[in-house]
């Protein structure tokens, strides 16, 4: 059984659909990175399974309960650290953690907790009084309340500095070890490889790419950009190119050839050139990292289709 | 219990609001003054403590109004309702928890303000009576606590805070002075004025929640009173007003999305 398991998610609001027929696993005990630019329809998701929003359409199990009908039963065993919450500024932060372990019938020590997210010399403050960063760190801390079997935890380094942010990953994997299933989304791909065991990368409301880290930077990184610089290309050339097995895609300039290729496939490519009439003045390799691949969706500013294209080509090989 | 907590964790937020401080205190000024007014300057008539009443309800109906109207769509605002609703409770906790919060700051509220003019009250007053003086506030925690209510429906009913506030507004208007002053206008001008006030006309005074306690002995009536003027109704009237917005402002917030 899925920790989540979402099966034709849709969300619409009036004309927009923030979220369309969205099929997710995470396993049980793992740590699911689910990544995507902002704007990508995370927090919809996430407010669907912890029933803050309805889905237009589509079955949410969360732990085995029925994430709509059966909210009380997932909002016991899980610990959730939303976006854009709040805390109750004239409330301390031990006033916080206390309301939290009570609703949970939890016995965990609010001082305890405090200082396992660092807040411990606040602890007595109004929460009103806290840094962005503090009011994560506490929010973090009440997530930790019971021992949750799902930590659902949303842009969680929000507001952290990087020293922040590596404790928040530390406790990731403390859960993790503990046996909780951590659902962490992100816009920032760094904050995610280094503790998910599994990442899914939704765009535009659909997930485009479901898969291990080293699965994806597998499948990422057999493949090779090959140009080759020719005196003419041969009428001839770019089809022969394309009967080639472990090619993806072709294209050419009047001097240039454009290839994806697998990446033992480069030196046939270049040698069906000279077959074909041209003759090779010079190539070049260029290898897709993660990172680029990640960028292509959270970078505005570059194409966001031909990163969606790209992906889309690796991952049905 | 999850009620409960929610309601606990209400008033200690709330309890600490500098809005609250500030609200009890001008309640309180407020007060001692209508006292000092009541007892000094009508001398021709016997004052007694339920004649404070009339004022204090309607200060009462404001506090009420102002302690409701933002307690959700502010929390929906703010993103604290996520924190609450990340824990084990429902929306129905929520609403509940809220508004039992929130009477029990009402009840603070009264409570604190007469207790302040009680010494005012026991130098003023011709003949000073407890009994009397502890009637009058508990009469008042009524419409607290239904103004509470009514405001809080309200609140979990509406996405927008401004709409809210628009929204307290126009109840504080409609109950603490519009009702009482279109009911003056009838009386005067299309009621006969030599004939007997007819029943329905004290139905409509009473149903307004200030005034559910007038009933067929305070208006002397006798035996001849309908149902709806006996005292129990008084009760039906109270629980309609807490139940009725309460339960439609449920309704309507199970159904809405949150963010």
């Amino acid at each position: 059984m899925g920790a989540i398991e979402a099966s034709g998610l849709t969300k619409q609001y009036g004309d927009v659909t923030a979220v369309a027929a969205l099929d997710l696993v995470v396993d049980e005990g793992t740590v699911f990175g689910f990544l995507g630019p902002n704007g990508a329809g995370k927090s919809t998701v996430i407010n669907c399974l912890l029933d803050y929003i309805r889905p237009t359409e589509g079955q949410i199990s969360v732990l085995g309960y029925d994430a709509q009908g059966e909210t009380l039963a997932v909002r016991k065993r899980t610990g959730v650290l939303p976006q854009g919450f709040d805390v109750y500024d004239r409330l301390t932060g031990r006033q916080h953690l206390k309301f939290i372990i009570d609703s949970n019938g939890a016995d965990d020590d609010p001082e305890a907790i405090a200082e396992r997210v660092g807040i411990a010399d606040a602890i007595d403050r109004r929460a009103g009084d806290y840094s962005r960063g503090m009011t994560q760190r506490l929010m973090l801390g009440t997530a930790l309340v019971g021992q949750p079997d799902l930590l659902i935890l949303d842009e969680p380094s929000t507001g952290l500095d990087p020293e922040g942010a590596h404790e928040m990953r530390e406790i990731v994997r403390e859960e993790s070890d503990r046996g909780a299933t951590v659902f962490f989304s992100s816009h920032i791909l760094g904050q995610v490889e280094a503790v998910c065991d599994e990442v899914g990368i939704l765009q535009a409301g659909t997930l485009v790419a479901e898969d291990t880290i080293d699965g994806l930077r597998n499948a990422i990184e057999a493949e090779t950009t090959l140009t080759v610089t020719v005196d003419r290309v041969p009428n001839a050339a770019l089809a022969a190119v394309r009967a080639l097995a472990d090619i993806s895609e072709v294209s050419a300039t009047d001097t240039t050839v454009t290839v994806q290729c697998a990446d033992d496939a480069k030196m046939t490519v270049l040698r069906k050139l000279e077959t074909a009439g041209a003759t090779v003045e010079d190539f070049e390799l260029a290898k897709t990292s993660l990172e680029d691949l990640f960028l292509a969706y959270t970078d505005d500013e570059t194409g966001v289709t031909s990163g969606h294209d790209q992906i889309s080509e690796v991952l049905t090989q | 219990m999850s009620i409960l907590l929610v309601a606990k964790k209400d008033f200690q937020d709330a309890i600490r609001s500098l809005t609250l401080v500030a609200v009890v205190g001008a309640f309180t000024a407020f007060l001692a003054f209508k006292t000092y007014f009541e007892f000094t300057m009508t001398p021709m008539t016997t004052t007694t403590a339920s004649d404070l009443y009339q004022s204090s309800a309607n200060a009462v109906a404001v506090i009420g109004t102002l302690l409701g109207y933002k307690s959700i769509v502010g929390e929906r605002e703010s993103g604290s309702l996520k924190f609450l609703l990340g824990m084990p409770h429902t929306r129905r906790d929520v609403v509940l928890g809220k508004f039992i919060g929130r009477a029990a700051v009402v009840v603070v509220t009264v409570i604190v303000g007469f207790v302040v003019v009680s010494a005012h009250y026991a130098v003023l007053a011709d003949s000073p009576s407890l009994t009397a003086y502890a009637v009058l506030v508990g009469k008042l925690l009524v419409p607290g606590v239904v103004f509470v209510a009514i405001a809080l429906a309200f609140s979990a009913a509406n996405r927008s805070a401004m709409v809210a506030t628009w929204g307290a507004i126009v109840l504080a208007i409609v109950f603490a002075f519009a009702w009482d002053t279109v009911l003056n206008m009838i009386e005067s001008l299309m009621l006969p004025p030599d004939a007997a006030i007819p029943n329905w006309f004290h139905l409509v005074t009473r149903l307004n929640p200030k005034f559910f306690y007038i009933d067929a002995n305070t208006l002397e009536l006798g035996n001849s009173a309908p149902f709806y003027l006996e005292p129990w109704f008084g009760g039906v009237i109270v629980a309609g007003w807490l139940l009725i917005p309460l339960g439609l402002a449920y309704l309507l917030f199970e159904r809405s999305d949150l963010a």
